[in-house]
């Protein structure tokens, strides 16, 4: 019963991050690659529940979200230029999850200049209305829905031999493409605003050091349940499209070309996942930002807040809103283009975020008997370091013509 | 004339000092050395506004290491801080070592609770002031020019706001909390309570249900801390504005003895409202350690559902016997009725507490003192039965215009009184649950 008042957090922030740019990564790996990126996923589940433990666990016991904790530890100054980089970062975020948006109505035959303000609108009156508790229902129900990806692997008739075959063992072969896949992999799935946004959920939710075992099972369940949602993304792309041989640039194309492959109700269902986790994303990133934000630079925040009482905070959240729609909207934007920019501005950031918590929960006067044990901080800085490494060398990569 | 005013203005900046000012200043030995920068500023706590006790010097880069020296060895205070002893006096440590009270660990940057504004603010810089050789904490900063000043940036930006608009509020108006109301959340890592700078009389002066918004807006840790500060009255009373949820989260965090006592202290329907929500073995537990008078009432009272007059009540009132004069019930209640929330209204019973009428203050006062109290009662009374629904109470209340209704039960015995907030506060939460339901759909 108390796993049921601590779960949601976790589940919700590890749900998020199959967003639509994830969806993208993960469609285009599965029809270019088939199965063998699969192995990915295990290593990949582990690297996300230490990253999002240390922030659930430092949420539990500081009772301060990460922004705070920056700011009490390394000043103004510091807090101020990471506030700047995490707005600009989770704009563009912003604007990838719209196009999602976009493209997934067009799907179902609704042109975007109806979609996008409407889905704008919408999104803020959940927010700017409701409480945290209503809003973190509809997200839990927004989790649901990305069972139709699960469906969606049935329904493409993969040959399950081969799935667990390849899932199992690990290939890692040194062409740039595959190299470049599965960074792109690895860097859309474990982006720098989710630390924040589950520290912050964690916190706003007021769970008890006592219950902390719960909310690290809460973390652990999302962080297996967002890897199984991608692997069957790969399925279903791998058992048709790569096939097939067609080649797609975004999960639009993957929806489109699933139609005569894996029947109507496959190809809609897939664009229905699209549709809900661009929607789920498109409301989650502008409330992360604007909280982590006003929390940094002690602006009063918080969903349960009116607007009066909250001024910058439903200014932030406003202006991301219009400028992700808005840039949507505009006539000719290159969506890989936003969505490659997006991976970049990521993967910028990544680093400074990680080298953050782990001085944060290494701090004794903060984190007291809760600090990282040396065998954790051992595994930690281990994952750490890797996916500094790889995101690095992929913001590298995406700047060198010849590897796209 | 302007130009004394423009002096004695000048004077009176210099006279104050931002501490991000002084964190940049290089420190400077007897023989004007560079010993090392500015680091923190250790302040004796428990004074009106202050002092700087001493200044902590931090230097290196790889290795750093950190000295500190009493403030009466601070003798300049300029561009440079210097000091009056040679730099070897100094010994050097890895370890800060652990000060009561540090400007930049405890205050700077961290959140403060500001009990003029009755908020929690993040503070962006501490004002000092400076009196001969002493410096004391006059005020916090917590604007956004504070910010602005704290990023380097405050020359550019006055620049900018001064060219768009000349007399802009941004300019003037300095969002500076004076050091007396402000209560610092650092813990004393061990005891877990907070020192509390302010009185319990300021505390008592801010209204409990902006309180219990404050300690709301704290973490959990710094939340029991400040909550474990307060005495029992004040906790009492903070318990009693806050909703349901909130109250069962602050009492899984306090041990059984603690949770009883402020329950005792609570008015009995409050304390049974909440009773009622808890666990059964955890209100059991509880009822034992709560005084055998109060115990026996929630007993009572818990035994009504929450949504029937019964679980209304309060069995908290003035009761007079029929036989009493009018002089000796108000002597009674000149000297025995202190603890009573309200006199409402005072309740004529016969010695088997049946329900005889019902008298209030002013028609005692402007009776015959000879007459017994039966002579005051109004010629109706209005009584709800413990059984009636909220509903109900409401309507008869609102029929009849009183603010106070008596509850009785099927042989006319007096069991308790529900007071107008009583009733308001659960209308209230019916119509809200209604309107949200109607208007989210969710």
């Amino acid at each position: 019963m108390i796993f049921l008042g601590v779960m949601g957090p976790g589940i919700i922030t590890a749900n998020v991050d199959n967003d639509a740019g994830g969806i993208t990564t993960y469609s285009v790996a599965g029809a270019h690659f088939g199965y063998s990126p699969l192995w990915i996923f295990l290593p990949m589940a582990v690297a996300l529940v230490v990253i999002q433990e240390m922030c659930s666990r430092m949420g539990v016991v500081t009772g301060k979200g990460l922004a705070d904790l920056i700011r009490e530890k390394f000043g103004a100054k510091v807090t101020f230029y990471a506030m700047v980089a995490f707005l600009v970062s989770n704009l563009i975020n912003t604007v990838c999850e719209f196009s999602g948006i976009a493209a997934s109505c067009e799907i179902f035959g609704i042109p975007k200049h109806v979609s996008l303000p409407i889905a704008a609108v919408c999104i803020w009156w959940i927010v700017a209305k409701g409480t945290y508790k209503s809003v973190e229902k509809i997200f839990l129900v927004a989790c649901l829905f990305y069972f139709s990806y699960i469906i969606t692997g049935f329904l493409a008739h993969p040959s399950w031999g081969e799935v667990v075959g390849e899932a199992m063992r690990p290939r890692f072969s040194m062409n740039q493409a595959t190299i470049v896949m599965i960074m792109g992999v690895i860097g859309t799935t474990i982006a720098p605003w989710m630390q924040f946004y589950q520290q912050s959920t964690v916190v706003e939710k007021g769970i008890n050091v006592k219950d902390y075992r719960f909310a690290r099972l809460d973390v652990i369940i999302g962080g297996i349940v967002v890897n199984i949602v991608a692997i069957f993304i790969i399925i279903s792309c791998a058992a048709t499209l790569f096939k097939s041989g067609i080649r797609v640039e975004s999960a639009k194309d993957a929806a489109l070309a699933l139609k005569p492959l894996a029947g109507r109700n496959c190809s809609s269902l897939f664009a229905l996942g699209l549709l809900n986790a661009s929607l789920f994303s498109a409301m989650i990133l502008p409330i992360a930002t604007s909280y982590s934000i006003c929390e940094g630079l002690g602006w009063e925040n918080g969903v349960d807040k009116r607007l009066k009482e909250a001024p910058q905070f439903y200014f932030l959240f406003t202006l991301l809103l219009i400028i992700g729609a808005g840039v949507i909207m505009l006539p000719r934007v290159n969506l890989v283009t936003v969505m490659l920019l997006s991976q970049v501005t990521n993967s910028v950031f990544l680093p400074f975020v990680l080298i953050f918590m782990l001085l944060l929960i290494n701090d004794r006067r903060l984190m007291g008997a809760y600090r990282n044990s040396g065998f954790f901080n051992i595994v930690s800085w281990t994952t750490v370091i890797i996916l500094i490494a790889l995101t690095i060398t992929l913001t590298v990569m995406t700047f060198m013509p010849q590897s796209r | 004339m302007a130009n004394d005013y423009q002096d004695a203005k000048a004077k009176a900046d210099a006279m104050f000092v931002y501490f991000s000012e002084i964190l940049k200043k290089e420190v400077l030995d007897a023989e004007r050395k560079l010993v090392g920068g500015v680091w923190d500023i250790s302040v004796k706590s428990g004074e009106v506004y202050p002092k700087a006790d001493r200044l902590i010097i931090r230097r290196g880069w790889r290795r750093r290491l950190t000295a500190s020296v009493g403030w009466s060895c601070v003798t300049g205070f300029d561009d440079e801080i210097l000091l009056s002893v040679p730099s070897r006096d100094l010994r050097f440590e890895p370890q800060v070592k652990e000060y009561e009270f540090l400007l930049r660990r405890d205050i700077l940057d961290q959140q403060v609770v500001d009990t003029y504004n009755h908020k929690v603010r993040r503070v962006n810089d501490v004002h000092l002031l400076k009196v001969d050789h002493e410096l004391m904490v006059a005020h916090v900063d917590t604007g956004l020019r504070g910010l602005v000043r704290r990023l380097d940036w405050q020359r550019p930006v006055d620049f900018c706001v001064r060219a768009i608009a000349k007399d802009a509020s941004y300019l003037k108006k300095e969002e500076l909390v004076s050091w007396k109301y402000v209560q610092p959340v650092a813990i004393n890592p061990a005891s877990m309570t907070m020192r509390l700078t302010m009185t319990q009389k300021q505390l008592n002066s801010i209204p409990p249900a902006d309180l219990g918004e404050i300690i709301f807006d704290l973490n959990p840790t710094e939340r029991m801390a400040l909550f474990r500060a307060l005495d029992v009255k004040t906790k009492a009373r903070i318990f009693e504005s806050l909703e349901i949820e909130n109250q069962k989260a602050i009492l899984g965090d306090l041990d059984k003895k603690e949770a009883a006592l402020i329950v005792t202290h609570m008015s009995s329907d409050n304390a049974a409202d909440l009773l009622e929500k808890l666990p059964h073995d955890t209100v059991r537990n509880l009822l034992t350690l709560i005084e055998t008078n109060m115990a026996k009432k929630l007993s009572g009272l818990l035994g009504y559902s929450s949504d029937s007059a019964g679980g209304l009540m309060t069995t908290e009132y003035v009761a007079m016997a029929e036989t009493m004069t009018v002089a000796s019930a108000i002597d009674f209640i000149k000297h025995q009725t202190h603890d009573f929330e309200s006199l409402h209204h005072i309740y004529i019973v016969d010695d088997k507490n049946h329900l005889k009428g019902m008298s209030t203050v002013r028609r005692l006062l402007i009776a015959d003192p000879r007459e017994t109290v039966l002579s005051t009662v109004f010629p109706k009374t209005v009584c709800v039965h413990l059984n009636d629904s909220v509903k109900e109470v409401a309507y008869v209340m609102d029929k009849y215009r009183v603010s106070a209704i008596p509850v009785v039960d099927e042989n006319r015995v007096l069991h308790g009184v529900i007071t107008m907030d009583d009733i308001l506060s659960k209308v209230i939460s019916i119509a809200w649950r209604k309107r949200s339901r109607a208007s989210k759909g969710i």
